[in-house]
């Protein structure tokens, strides 16, 4: 069996999609994820890397970054997907809560719509996605379009 | 970092934004925060055979790079990010050089934090000047600094719920 047919075999194309079907994973959010995503993003705004500024704030501690949050939803899409993921389009992310260092967060996407595209030789996938804290508070929703391969 | 833009001060049409290269690290690292290993962020063979020819970034990076000038601009003044909506026009590859530019285009005027709804359109352009991303952002912005008197949580919270 080539690698190719390894990796797709395990991942379900937009064939195996179906409107109403849910999928996701649980995350724990450490302050190593802060601290890199503050780097690669170049984001040191005090309230994600400065305690002391944070204390003062009405949140009383560092927040995540609320990118790490949607990338992390993100990735719970495309991991689903494998390498049939063609492309991500588009997002509508809604923040509702902060999310803070430890919090596990759970993923949740659920499928709204397809529409076949054989000239794109797979389907425009509809999802909405939600994302929460442990306590259950919802920090994120939102919808998201993207290609899976047929 | 300069002193962070206040509510009032902020004028329909003003413009704010950076530019950065996204290197491999930012590939490997962000498929590692994310947990998205799929081989198109992580398998050059693999990507070497699709039509974008190699590796290409979670798509949320770019929508982070475009965020975090938001983040900059009211480091102390945003109350809090209340959403983006992101539209993915082009990959992100190790060794581009992005500019992000984020416009005012609405002020909505919320009183009880001091401030408002700050609505801003962005885009992302490469070094070849492509779009790879348009988005639109709304933050809660107010002319009150951290120690300064600041609005309740709740009612923030209250007001994410509205929108």
């Amino acid at each position: 069996m080539s690698m190719e047919a390894v990796e797709r075999g395990t991942y379900p194309t937009a064939d195996d999609l179906e409107i109403g079907q849910s999928f996701g994973r649980s995350l724990t959010v450490t302050e190593t994820h802060v601290v890199l995503a503050a780097g690669i993003f170049g984001d040191f705004a005090p309230l994600h890397t400065d305690e002391l500024f944070a204390k003062d704030t009405r949140y009383g501690k560092r927040l995540v970054h609320g990118t790490l949050v949607t990338g992390m939803m993100a990735g719970a899409l495309t991991q689903h997907m494998g390498p049939n993921a063609m492309g991500f389009l588009e997002e509508h992310m809604r923040y509702r809560a902060p999310t803070y260092i430890g919090d596990t967060l759970e993923t949740l996407w659920t499928i709204s719509d397809l529409v076949p595209k054989e000239k794109l030789g797979g389907s425009i996938v509809y999802l909405d996605g939600v994302c929460r804290r442990d306590d259950g508070t919802v920090v994120v929703e939102g919808e998201a379009r993207m290609i899976v391969r047929a | 970092m300069g002193d962070p833009v206040r509510y009032s001060e902020l004028r329909i049409g003003d413009k704010f934004g950076r530019r950065m290269t996204v290197t491999d690290t930012h590939l490997t690292l962000a498929a590692t925060l994310f947990a998205d290993s799929v081989p198109i962020h992580v398998d050059e063979k693999f990507a070497k055979n699709t039509p974008f020819g190699t590796r290409i970034a979670p798509g949320p990076v770019a929508s982070g790079l475009l965020a975090v000038s938001i983040g900059m601009h009211f480091a102390g003044t945003a109350l809090a990010y209340l959403e983006q909506v992101d539209q993915y026009r082009k990959p992100l590859k190790a060794g581009d050089t992005v500019s992000t530019v984020w416009e005012v285009v609405e002020k909505i005027d919320k009183p009880r934090f001091n401030g408002g709804i700050v609505v801003l359109k962005g885009v992302c352009t490469n070094q070849e000047g492509e779009v790879v991303l348009e988005s639109t952002g709304k933050s809660i912005v107010t002319d009150v600094l951290p120690g300064e008197e600041s609005p309740d949580i709740a009612e923030t919270n209250e007001e994410r719920a509205e929108t």
